[in-house]
């Protein structure tokens, strides 16, 4: 309760406040703040602590300093007012809080395939920080449960999971996301990016929503929001033409190789085929992909167990360890197949490449276990 | 706030206005006997049944809690919407007790940490045996332990959490005996 009665104190403030709220222009903007866009500050940064404290942040200081180096491009005038942090989850989504801090998930990032599709991204959620939408679209629905809840302003501490989902479901009016893509859009434009990449960064994300018929509450994985951003992208570079500008495919890949194949395996942990089946089934999908992302084509098929699917596993394992012969795991998986159909020399000599190539596998246990087992067989 | 499968049951029950009362276990209740497995339960713990859930806890459910689940082979995995077999290699048994668990979180726990995952002797049958941890959004950490196993019939989930500080080791022994114990 002692949490929330200075919340509530602060609502019934802000309630009465009516000045006009100006953009801003740049970092010096961010010390000269309103008493009421100072609590959202601080609220802003009370959500950026816990989010750190439960260890919600993906860790990849390379990927980071890259993203913020894309981001000053960006938006140069503001310094390092700025932030961008990676939050560890599989959603298509990303959300900028009112203190500056934007948020991408590692999910987002996977599916994009170059610098010009991430800033775009950046650009439009650099918006909403710059323009003060958060505080502007707050004054608008203040009586709004659910956008209170957002920001941790009703019960205290919210559940992390729910509060992330709110403050990026609850998005912003119309008006405020088409202000997000023509200002975003130019800023790509003046960072010298192609902005022709800016509608394709959503029409890939709206095929995969349709596809598996994702129904989650984020901004971008709902299909207004993203037709929404794909017209408003189509409309610009039509109004604005197209350049010459840099789209940054192997840079991106550099830096987001690691992380795609890392989320192919998350996908596979929560038993989520379907995704791996969307993105690796992609004609382009191993230009994109290293070629051990086989071995979870392989997996995807084998979860997915279809007519066919086993023999689709054998061949995309078998493709894995032609093009990648050091990658373990798909010598494992070849092991397990041969061991459920009764091949026990096939089984084995796959299990002990397995474990020469991956001494400290984590699964060792079972894969003596498993070869013990296949002794009494031979 | 996470809400451990044991603490969501017992809400539900309250809920149902058939709430079964905690019974505390003595020397003549030890020997549990249900419809799919038996097994031996710690004296002085309370025990709540449930359909298929029988829920165990000395101090409060917050504190520690043991649990022990039958599920049919059909929908085994509900939350990822997979079945078991009694032919599945313990190893993918495993696998797929992980991923419900993850699934089972908004947010898909990002902290959990596997500590252990190996076979194990389970009722005469070859299981797993998996230790985890992870922190929950007040950064509270809670290790959990689950052993699993399969038969003709179905799945079998013996589950222990406790927070990592001070209870896990203190009742983890407890765990462990009772998982011995199991006769299918």
């Amino acid at each position: 309760m002692r949490r929330i009665l200075p919340v509530l104190a602060a609502l019934l403030l802000t309630a009465c406040e009516t000045a006009p709220i100006r953009p801003m222009q740049s970092q010096d903007d961010t010390r000269n703040l309103a008493p009421e866009e100072h609590r959202l500050w601080h609220s802003a940064a009370e959500l950026d602590e816990q989010l750190e404290k439960a260890d919600y942040l993906y860790e990849d200081a390379e990927l980071q300093a890259y993203l913020k180096s894309v981001m000053h491009k960006l938006y140069p005038e503001y310094g390092g007012a700025i932030t961008v942090r990676i939050v560890d989850s599989p959603s298509l989504n990303a959300f900028a809080l009112p203190n500056g801090s934007i948020y991408i998930n590692t999910g987002m990032l996977s599916r994009l395939d170059n610098e010009a599709q991430v800033a775009t991204v950046l650009a439009h959620e650099g918006v909403h920080f710059t323009n003060k939408h958060s505080w502007k679209q707050r004054r608008s629905i203040k009586s709004s449960t659910a956008f209170a809840t957002g920001f941790g302003m009703v019960t205290g501490i919210p559940a992390l999971g729910d509060l992330i989902s709110l403050s990026s479901i609850y998005g912003y009016s119309k008006d405020l996301e088409r202000e997000a893509d023509a200002e975003g859009f130019r800023r790509l434009q003046a960072a010298g990016y192609d902005v022709s990449q800016a509608p394709v960064t959503f029409e890939y994300l709206l095929a995969e929503v349709e596809a598996l018929d994702i129904d989650e509450p984020y901004f971008f994985s709902t299909h207004p929001a993203l037709e929404e951003r794909i017209n408003n992208f189509n409309e610009l570079v039509r109004q604005h033409g197209t350049t010459n500008g840099y789209k940054g495919t192997e840079a991106y890949r550099l830096h987001v190789d690691k992380l795609q194949l890392e989320l192919l395996a998350d996908y596979l942990e929560l038993s989520q085929h379907e995704s791996v089946l969307l993105i690796l089934e992609r004609q382009d999908a191993f230009v994109r992909y290293p070629p051990s992302a086989w071995y979870f084509l392989g997996e995807a098929y084998r979860l997915r167990n279809g007519d066919g699917d086993a023999e689709r596993a054998v061949t995309a394992y078998q493709t894995a360890i032609r093009l990648s012969a050091e990658f373990a795991p798909s010598y494992r998986a070849l092991g397990l197949y041969y061991m459920k159909n009764n091949n026990p020399v096939q089984a084995d000599n796959y299990f002990s490449r397995y474990l020469e190539l991956q001494p400290d596998a984590n699964d060792r246990d079972y894969i003596e276990y498993y070869r013990d087992s296949l002794k009494s067989q031979r | 706030m996470k809400i451990s499968t044991g603490a969501l049951v017992l809400i539900l029950l309250l809920l149902s206005g058939c709430a079964p009362t905690w019974v505390k276990v003595d020397d003549t209740g030890r020997n549990y006997r249900g419809e799919h497995y038996s097994v031996t339960l710690p004296t002085g713990w309370l025990r709540l049944e449930s359909d298929s859930t029988l829920i165990l806890s000395r101090d409060g459910i917050l504190l520690q809690i043991i649990s022990i689940q039958f599920r049919p082979h059909e929908n085994t995995f509900e939350k990822i919407e997979k079945d078991s077999s009694a032919t599945m290699l313990p190893s993918e048994l495993a696998q797929l007790a992980i991923a419900e668990l993850k699934a089972s979180q908004d947010d898909g726990l990002p902290s959990l940490e596997i500590l252990r995952n190996a076979p194990v002797e389970l009722a005469g049958h070859t299981g797993f045996d998996i230790h985890l941890r992870y922190k929950t959004d007040a950064g509270l950490r809670m290790d959990v332990e689950m052993r699993g196993v399969v038969d003709g019939s179905g799945f079998y989930l013996l589950k222990y959490s406790a927070p990592s500080l001070h209870y896990f080791e203190r009742d983890r022994q407890t765990y462990v005996t009772l998982t011995e114990s199991l006769q299918l």
